[in-house]
């Protein structure tokens, strides 16, 4: 049996310092304003469709019915940290963030049939632990003549290598379970790092905002999956810029 | 300005210290399902055929469902008295007559015939009088199927089909892949995942064995055979009879390969059960439950090219009394042992006739 385990920190680590590279750059070429936030992720939907309606087990062999499209949804702490700089209705913003996706786990259902036509339901559990993430989005102010401003936004991430846990259960409830049945670890493929391409929308204020982010995984990845978060940010003026240059109606 | 520098080195230097905890966990092997022991039939072989006295070799491998290692061991160590029969009376009129049993010889040894094989593995998908609901509810043989197709290892090439009557339909068998192969094929899995839920009608048996031995001879195959996994009886509306059936296999030198699977062996057809694999040069397998499929599929490729150990059972029949033995003689072998858990037994049934 191979043993053999890689790490694989070192393109990811280029990329992270590329992207704060890059803001540090755009701060210093005359931004408007810097603003140094706190998000929190609370809610969390994860849209995923499977494209076979059959996958085999990756621990027995067995095989199992899915139903395509899925979208378990539920309560995350994702927290992260993110540096936005402004030019008058545009800005550039960064995030680095540490999630849990979802505090009981994302819960995928399928079944294997058995006699009497009837079938049994399992349900796997992903827990993916200590996954980082960092984005770079280009914004743009919807309308500044509100207290909180509708932005839009668009941008690129990427997910590290989690800490990736599976279960397999016949009651959704996961009172009992498997531990550590990966069924579908090689099929979902959301033990390992990947690309996101991320669209938000938000409402901004000056030291609050509320957001919706769509992150969809993008790649050569068998099964389509995104996700879909609902959270808000606490900004905090990192810089005496000039706020007046930007925002403020024309009185 | 220097305080946003400073910030940005410190965002630096946490990155770094979460990344460089990232690794790539390693894949473990499929884990084989659930499985019990079973004993395998290979062949018998007729010493003397006597009025009073037959002597007979038994060839019967033996498969251990130990669940702790990730492979079907063959069964090493049994006792000279795990292979029993049962003395019984035979009364004719007032006579009666005592039909002895007495196991002569136990010998392990091993064998390996064949490089390669073919087989077709015809399924039984008939309901009536019984499905397999009633002895394999939870569908193990999609794993057993599975496990067989994933583990063949290029030591020969299989293809599946099965087969049921609905009407008075005599070409019954509905093939899943038309080419014998030897590597994994994802469609193919498909079409056996849901068998269970696709049984109806009653077993074309004959006719389905002899549309198979048409189909794999015009293949011309190396050592070909065709293993049936049987449900039900013959439903009594086949073209081809028993013996027809046996001299058209033995014409076109294919094996019929017996694995049965009943709730109520009254529903099954004892003669044809026996006489097939015995006298077209097959094996047959008779299951008390459906976790010893799993042990007979994942060794098929070694009973197909007859590479395994196996026990020669040499046994001395004796009929003390007025009555003998007629030019045929069905029977049954049972195998009981200890294990370190519990006892278990198994039963054999064979097929005797004077040469």
């Amino acid at each position: 049996m191979e043993t053999e385990s890689r790490i694989y920190c070192v393109p990811f680590l280029r990329r992270t310092c590329f992207i704060l590279l890059l803001f540090a750059l755009s701060a210093s070429l005359g931004a408007q304003r810097l603003d140094f936030g706190f998000n929190f992720d609370m809610v969390g939907f994860f849209p995923t469709r499977f494209p076979n309606k059959v996958f085999f087990s990756e621990t027995s062999y067995k095989a199992y019915y899915i139903h395509k499209l899925q979208c378990p949804w539920g309560y995350q702490t994702n927290f992260s940290l993110s540096l936005a700089a402004d030019y008058n209705r545009f800005f550039v913003d960064g995030t680095f963030g540490m999630n849990t996706y979802l505090l009981d786990g994302l819960k995928y259902k399928y079944q294997y049939p058995i006699g009497d036509d009837a079938f049994n339901t399992y349900y796997s559990r992903i827990i993916r632990l200590g996954q980082t993430e960092i984005s770079g989005s280009f914004g743009y102010i919807l309308s500044s003549r509100r207290y909180m401003r509708p932005y839009i936004e668009a941008g690129f991430g990427r997910c590290s290598y989690p800490n990736y846990i599976e279960d397999m259960s016949d009651e959704k409830s996961f009172k009992s379970y498997w531990s550590n049945r990966t069924e579908m670890r090689n099929y979902a493929e959301l033990d390992k790092p990947f690309n996101y391409l991320l669209i938000g929308y938000g409402y901004r204020g000056d030291l609050f905002s509320v957001s919706a982010r769509y992150k969809i995984r993008v790649g050569h990845h068998e099964v389509f999956y995104s996700n879909l978060s609902l959270g808000m940010s606490v900004y905090t003026r990192f810089s005496k810029l000039r706020k007046h240059y930007i925002y403020q109606p024309e009185e | 300005m220097i305080i946003r520098f400073r910030f940005q080195i410190i965002s630096m230097f946490i990155l770094i210290a979460l990344y460089a905890i990232s690794c790539k966990p390693d894949q473990e092997p499929l884990k084989l399902p659930y499985r019990f022991d079973v004993p395998v039939l290979l062949g018998t072989h007729i010493n003397s055929y006597e009025f009073k006295e037959v002597k007979f070799t038994l060839d019967l491998a033996v498969f251990k469902g130990d669940n702790s290692v990730n492979m079907v061991p063959d069964y090493i160590g049994l006792p000279d008295s795990s292979f029993q029969f049962n003395d019984y009376y035979f009364h004719y009129g007032t006579d009666s007559t005592l039909i002895s049993y007495q196991i002569e010889k136990v010998e392990f040894v091993d064998t390996s015939v064949y490089s390669s094989f073919s087989t077709l593995v015809l399924i039984d998908q008939s309901a009536f009088p019984e499905n397999f609901d009633t002895t394999d509810y939870y569908n193990e043989r999609f794993e057993a199927f599975n496990a067989l197709y994933l583990n063949l290892n290029g030591e020969g090439k299989v293809a599946f089909a099965w087969f049921r009557r609905t009407g008075s339909d005599h070409d019954a068998v509905r093939y899943i892949n038309t080419d014998f192969s030897g590597t994994w094929d994802r469609g193919t899995m498909l079409q056996l995942l849901d068998l269970t839920h696709s049984q109806s009608g009653t077993s074309a048996l004959f006719d389905a064995i002899e549309r198979a031995i048409f189909f794999i001879s015009a293949k011309n195959l190396a050592n070909p055979s065709v293993t049936v996994l049987v449900k039900n009886r013959d439903d009594g509306k086949s073209d081809i009879n028993l013996d027809n059936l046996i001299y058209l296999a033995n014409q076109n030198h294919v094996k019929i390969n017996i694995i049965w699977l009943v709730h109520r062996w009254p529903n099954v057809d004892f003669d044809a059960l026996r006489r097939l694999p015995y006298e077209t040069g097959g094996f047959e397998v008779y299951m008390g439950s459906s976790y010893q499929m799993n042990s007979v599929f994942l060794r098929l490729p070694s009973l197909l090219n007859l590479k395994t150990n196996f026990y020669k059972v040499s046994v001395k029949m004796t009929s003390i009394g007025p009555s003998g033995f007629a030019d045929t003689y069905r029977e049954g072998m049972y195998l009981n042992y200890y294990t370190s858990q519990n006892y278990k037994w198994n039963y054999i049934p064979i097929y005797l006739v004077k040469p």
